[in-house]
């Protein structure tokens, strides 16, 4: 059925107004509809294209599109671990190991050699440390001899999943609760890097969500009001998101981050920075409805539902909104981004979140100096994830701006 | 007559390679134009004119193709040049282009640059292509503009493209097309976008320009009163190929092929008896992905004749010196089915012979079609 | 200007259908658009798109209203549907009970109760469909928001519209790209006469249309015409297809009215220059014509309706421009019974038209 035009969903048409392709004949020439008929069958195979609405034929391109899959991918993959951060992880963040600090990652090892049989054992090899006595740094070594089982589901301490479910068993964990099993290696404190990345993941990866969220619902009343009724209050509205889009956007933040109090709630300032961030995350998205809705209200399509006497509210929600939705969408995708990059600066910078809330941020700040970064790389770790995020949030949104308008042409 | 005629168009076929698969754009185009005439080129939307106008000129973008024909042009030296057997990228077929065959377009603001003024775009032409100085060209290009009879030419040399209204861009943008002279000045559509009575004015210039410049003009149109108004020779198209072709008396007054009957009765005509119900052509202009077999017009032509049309492709029939026309009510159809069952067999055969030769070669037949 | 204008003008008294009354007629209309300049969007003057135009369309003809673009044809047809708001004037809709109501002063909201009967064609069939919304909800949105059907009723009504103008029923759930352009059109004529309609402005409806599709679209048109007992106002720039379909036509420049008449009054015998001009730069399809009479160009473009010249409009473009033109603008006179035109010398001018040209050629 791809053989048909009309079926082509990026609607190859000529340049001309009307391309006509199959179709009916004249009206009132009974002969007419019979010998146009063969060629309304040629497209009868296509009658399921034909009824698909904007939605599927999005869903059609944004397929085709590589990149946006492998985005879809990377993204899932950080929510799923920001949402069962409790069970992925074979700890919790905040316990740690005083006899294990900065531990560096071990491999897993998926067989033991049992004589000179290969048995699947999955296990860990344990550390032993030397003290330098100029320095009194402990350094470690990995120690084959030491081998700490690993299982599947192992029985641990108990915890709540999602501060409600109590339970015991995480994904995966050393047999003997307490052992040390350091895969990403351990931190300052002894607390294993694994946990709190997963653990940080759920706090980055909402917190850009939030933010947007807050940036989206000022973005479409503002943009809304500025660009369906015009006049006073558009003039208002877009001087206002000139003068915010000139303030530099990180010196704006940093000075607003650091004016939140030391010692404020954890909470409070998780919800404080995701304003902060939607202060001027809003402009960009009113500009965009506003932009849509002026192009819209002169189209055909939206006169023609005045014409049929369709009040505001019904032309807004039934005929407008849905044209754009879809760029609205892919704009928000490629927005948060931004706000998790700003996350993890201000965080990093101390400015942001603080112990004992654990993001990427917080986390980086631990790798602040060379000295640290030289003979720790692995507290680099959490950067990793933000470039990844950042990364399958930018394929996405792409795929998702190039299946926004179905309808396109060329 | 081949020395008559400046271009000579066999058989040009361009095929676009889409992902949904080919469309045969141009199909079988077979155009002569003669030497200091206009010929129009009429055709419904989708016909191919545009792509067919493009193609004279190697200007068609991937994924579109010339994958067949000749397009031979008659220089002024004498010499004879297959503009299709070109590189499109090529230094030749870039020596042609603008030198010996400009083109203008329906949406002027698209072509000219809007970050260029009026006299350096068209100076730039002339510098390229004849080495001018750039005093020697804005001279020229004054003279062009004077010759378009642009309004205040001596102010518009120096504005942009977005400061004038449509007509002034049209003459902006002929005035480029005749910069070097050109043997043929091909025109797609430049009067479309214009209200009746600034698209009078132009098609007068373009008529002056073609007496005093002595030059060929092709004249794209989808309106058959341009044509009349305009046209010394006709090529009527539909669905990628010409269907008939001949002076602009013997085609609108006799003519040939179903097809262009159908449209001259289909337009309404100022004058003509009131309320007169017009004879529309039934159905609609297929699609190329659906290009019927046979006579590509046959589930449309009032004069269709079944076990035959739909069955035969209509070979190019010359009636006169210069008229042609692609319809089996002209041809002998026995003929006609003679040959082409005798084609299909043969080509049935080379498949065959490929396919076994393959075979013997040790790769698995039988997949060749 | 001249104080004349705020006095109701009376063109045509007796129309061509006796004594009928007028479906709707029009007076006085004004449309003047806000020039907007700088920051502060001051308005610097006022784009006359539609000034003082006065006009009666009867029941059961087609009004065809022609001219240049940008002369104010658009802007008439959405007055009239109350797309726009008109600036002054009454347009006096005959709803039937011999009370007429005044459409361009209704609230938006009174408006409502005529929406389903004073209906709309659009020029582009792509961008006048909705791409996400499928035929059903296309075409039986009016029938839907003035709560005339819903349901199964009103699938039944559109179903039958479909077939009304030659489409298949069963494509109703289709969405608008599964159809080629002179279909969509086909949708965008069903839409505007789901309801049940007594005037349908089509502007430039069949404008963008490809040839073929345009006979078959004009003669959908006049068969639906028939079967309805529609009254249309045909707002088109080409001069063959207006004659074609209309049975009067007000022929338009710079936001007035130059001439109104009989099709076959105004095209045989136009009364003012500038339908001389329009008529003759129609292309004839016919080179046996070619080099037939006189032809008349138009040096120079439309005025600009926010600043136009003084005295008659036409004037810097009329060929027989005396004197006078430059400085008084002339009235709309009655120069034939139906027949008027805005001309100083509508009485003295020999004007070609259509016919005359025809008869030259033979
Ligand atoms: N880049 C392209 N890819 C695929 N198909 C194309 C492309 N360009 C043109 N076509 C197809 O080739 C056919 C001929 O197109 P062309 O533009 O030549 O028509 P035309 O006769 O000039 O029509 P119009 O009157 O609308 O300008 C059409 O069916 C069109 O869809
Ligand atoms: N919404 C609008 N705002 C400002 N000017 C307008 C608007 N609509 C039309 N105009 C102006 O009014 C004039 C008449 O336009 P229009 O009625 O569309 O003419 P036509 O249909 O005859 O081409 C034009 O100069 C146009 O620019
Ligand atoms: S070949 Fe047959 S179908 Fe084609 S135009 Fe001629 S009569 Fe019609
Ligand atoms: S009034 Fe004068 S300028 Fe105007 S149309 Fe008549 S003759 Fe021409
Ligand atoms: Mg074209
Ligand atoms: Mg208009």
């Amino acid at each position: 059925m791809t053989a048909d035009g009309r079926n082509d969903p990026t609607g190859h048409q000529s340049s001309g107004p009307a391309t006509p392709e199959t179709g009916v004949g004249e009206l009132s020439d009974p002969d007419v509809l019979g010998h146009a008929a063969p060629s309304v069958d040629i497209a009868g195979g296509e009658d399921e294209m034909a009824m698909l609405g904007q939605w599927k034929l999005m869903w059609i391109r944004f397929k085709r599109h590589r990149l946006a899959m492998v985005g879809v991918v990377l993204v899932a993959f950080f929510y799923f671990l920001a949402i069962f951060a409790e069970f992925l992880s074979p700890q919790s963040p905040h316990d740690y190991n005083r006899h294990y600090p900065y531990a560096p990652p071990q491999r897993l090892h998926l067989f033991l050699r049992d004589g000179d049989q290969l048995r699947f054992r999955p296990h860990v090899y344990g550390y032993t440390s030397t003290v330098d006595p100029a320095s009194f740094r402990r350094t470690f070594a990995i120690d084959d001899d030491q081998i700490i089982p690993v299982r599947l589901l192992p029985q641990g301490p108990e915890y709540r999943m999602w501060n409600l479910i109590p339970m015991s068993r995480r994904l995966f964990g050393p047999v003997e609760p307490g052992a040390p099993m350091f895969l990403l290696g351990a931190d300052r404190l002894g607390r294993d890097l694994l946990t709190r990345i997963v653990y940080g993941a759920r706090v980055s990866m909402t917190i850009g969500l939030v933010g947007v969220a807050f940036s989206l619902i000022i973005g479409i009343i503002m943009g809304g009001i500025s660009g369906y009724f015009g006049g006073v209050a558009d003039n208002i509205i877009q001087r206002t998101i000139e003068f915010l889009q000139s303030i530099p956007q990180i010196p704006l933040w940093m000075g607003l981050a650091a004016a939140i109090p030391q010692g404020t709630d954890p909470l409070l300032v998780y919800f404080l920075i995701t304003v902060i961030l939607s202060v001027l995350g809003w402009t960009g998205l009113a500009r965009v409805v506003r932009g849509r809705f002026y192009s819209l209200k002169t189209e055909d399509f939206v006169i023609a539902a005045r014409v049929d006497g369709c009040s505001s509210l019904r032309i807004i929600m039934r005929h407008m909104v849905p044209s754009f939705l879809s760029h609205i969408i892919a704009t928000v995708t490629l927005a948060v981004p931004t706000m998790i990059i700003a996350e993890t600066s201000l965080s990093f910078l101390g400015l942001g979140l603080r112990p004992p809330v654990v993001s990427w941020g917080v986390l980086l700040q631990a790798a602040q100096s060379v000295q640290v970064i030289a003979n720790f790389p692995w507290l680099l770790l959490p950067g990793l994830g933000v470039f990844f995020a950042v990364l399958g949030f930018n394929f996405l949104g792409d795929g998702l701006r190039d299946a926004a308008d179905p309808y396109a042409t060329g | 007559m081949p020395d008559n005629n400046l271009l000579t168009v066999d058989e040009l076929k361009t095929y676009f390679f889409t992902d949904e698969g080919v469309v045969k754009a141009v199909d079988g185009l077979t155009l002569e134009v003669p030497r200091g005439r206009t010929l129009g080129v009429v055709g419904e939307s989708g016909s191919g004119k545009s792509v067919g106008a493009r193609s004279l000129m190697q200007l068609v973008d991937p994924p579109g193709r010339i994958v067949e024909g000749s397009i031979m042009l008659n220089r002024a030296d004498g010499s004879t040049v297959d503009i299709s057997s070109l590189d499109p990228r090529g230094p030749a077929i870039r020596a042609i282009r603008g030198d010996e065959i400009a083109m203008i377009f329906q949406e002027p603001m698209s072509s000219l640059s809007p970050v260029h003024t009026v006299g350096d775009q068209i100076g730039e032409m002339i510098e390229l292509h004849w080495g001018y100085t750039k005093a020697q060209a804005r001279d020229r290009v004054l003279e062009l503009l004077q010759q378009v009879e642009m309004p205040k030419a001596r102010g518009v040399i120096d504005s942009y493209t977005f400061e004038l209204s449509g007509g002034m861009r049209q003459r902006a943008m002929i005035a480029m097309g005749l910069a070097c002279d050109p043997s043929l000045l091909i025109a797609d559509e430049p009067t479309t976008a214009l209200d009746v009575t600034t698209q009078a004015v132009i098609l007068d210039l373009i008529r002056r320009l073609q007496e005093s410049f002595g030059m060929s003009v092709l004249f794209i149109t989808h309106a058959l009163g341009v044509i009349a108004e305009l046209a010394d020779h006709v090529a009527v198209m539909y669905l990628g190929s010409v269907v008939e072709q001949g002076s602009v008396m013997d085609v609108f007054h006799r003519p040939q092929h179903p097809y262009t009957r159908s449209l001259l009765r289909s337009i309404p005509s100022l004058g003509l008896e009131k309320k007169r119900r017009l004879e529309a052509i039934r159905g609609m202009v297929p699609h190329p992905f659906n290009r019927p077999g046979g006579c590509p017009f046959h589930n449309r032509c009032p004069e269709f004749m079944p076990g035959v049309c739909d069955q035969l492709v209509p070979p190019l029939e010359h009636l006169d010196a210069g008229r042609t026309v692609r319809c089996l009510l002209h041809s002998d159809v026995d003929e006609v089915r003679a040959r082409q069952e005798e084609q299909a067999a043969a080509e049935r055969e080379a498949a065959a012979g490929e396919a076994a030769a393959q075979r013997s070669v040790g790769k698995r037949g039988g997949e060749s079609r | 200007m001249t104080s004349e204008s705020q006095q109701p003008q009376q063109p045509e008294a007796t129309g061509p259908n006796g004594n009928r009354k007028p479906l709707l007629s029009v007076r006085n209309l004004k449309m003047h658009f806000p020039v907007v300049k700088g920051l502060m969007r001051r308005t610097v003057g006022y784009t006359k798109a539609v000034d003082d135009v006065s006009f009666d369309v009867y029941p059961g003809e087609t009004y065809g209203l022609v001219g240049e673009s940008g002369c104010g044809k658009t802007s008439i047809g959405r007055c009239i549907t109350r797309i726009l708001e008109p600036t002054a004037g009454t347009i006096l809709y005959d709803q039937g009970d011999g009370r007429p109501v005044d459409i361009a002063n209704l609230r938006n909201r009174d408006m409502r109760p005529y929406r389903s009967e004073l209906r709309m064609i659009f020029q582009d069939p792509f961008s006048s469909l909705n791409p996400r919304l499928p035929v059903l909800e296309i075409i039986g949105e009016v029938l839907k928001v003035n709560g005339i059907a819903d349901g199964a009723e009103l699938e039944a009504r559109v179903r039958d519209m479909l077939r009304k103008v030659g489409l298949r029923a069963e494509y109703l759930r289709r969405y608008p790209h599964a159809f080629s352009g002179g279909e969509r059109q086909r949708i965008g004529v069903a839409r505007a006469l789901a309801s049940n309609p007594k005037l349908v402005v089509c502007d430039e409806a069949v404008s963008a249309l490809d040839v073929s599709i345009q006979a078959q679209t004009i003669n959908l048109l006049q068969d639906l015409q028939d079967e309805f007992d529609l009254t249309y106002v045909f707002v088109a720039h080409d001069l063959s297809v207006v004659e074609h379909i209309s049975d009067r036509i007000g022929v338009m420049y710079v936001g007035k009215l130059v001439e109104t008449g009989t099709v076959d009054d105004v095209f045989s015998r136009p009364r003012h220059p500038y339908t001389e001009a329009l008529l003759s730069a129609v292309p004839k399809a016919d080179p046996a014509l070619r080099d037939a009479g006189k032809r008349i160009r138009l040096p120079g473009e439309v005025a600009d309706p926010s600043d136009p010249p003084p005295g008659c409009y036409f004037h810097p473009r009329c060929a027989y421009a005396k004197e006078r033109c430059r400085t008084e603008e002339p009235q709309m006179r009655e120069i034939a019974p139906g027949h008027s035109a805005k001309c100083h010398f509508a009485h003295e001018l020999d004007l070609k038209g259509v016919v005359a040209a025809e008869t030259a050629s033979r």
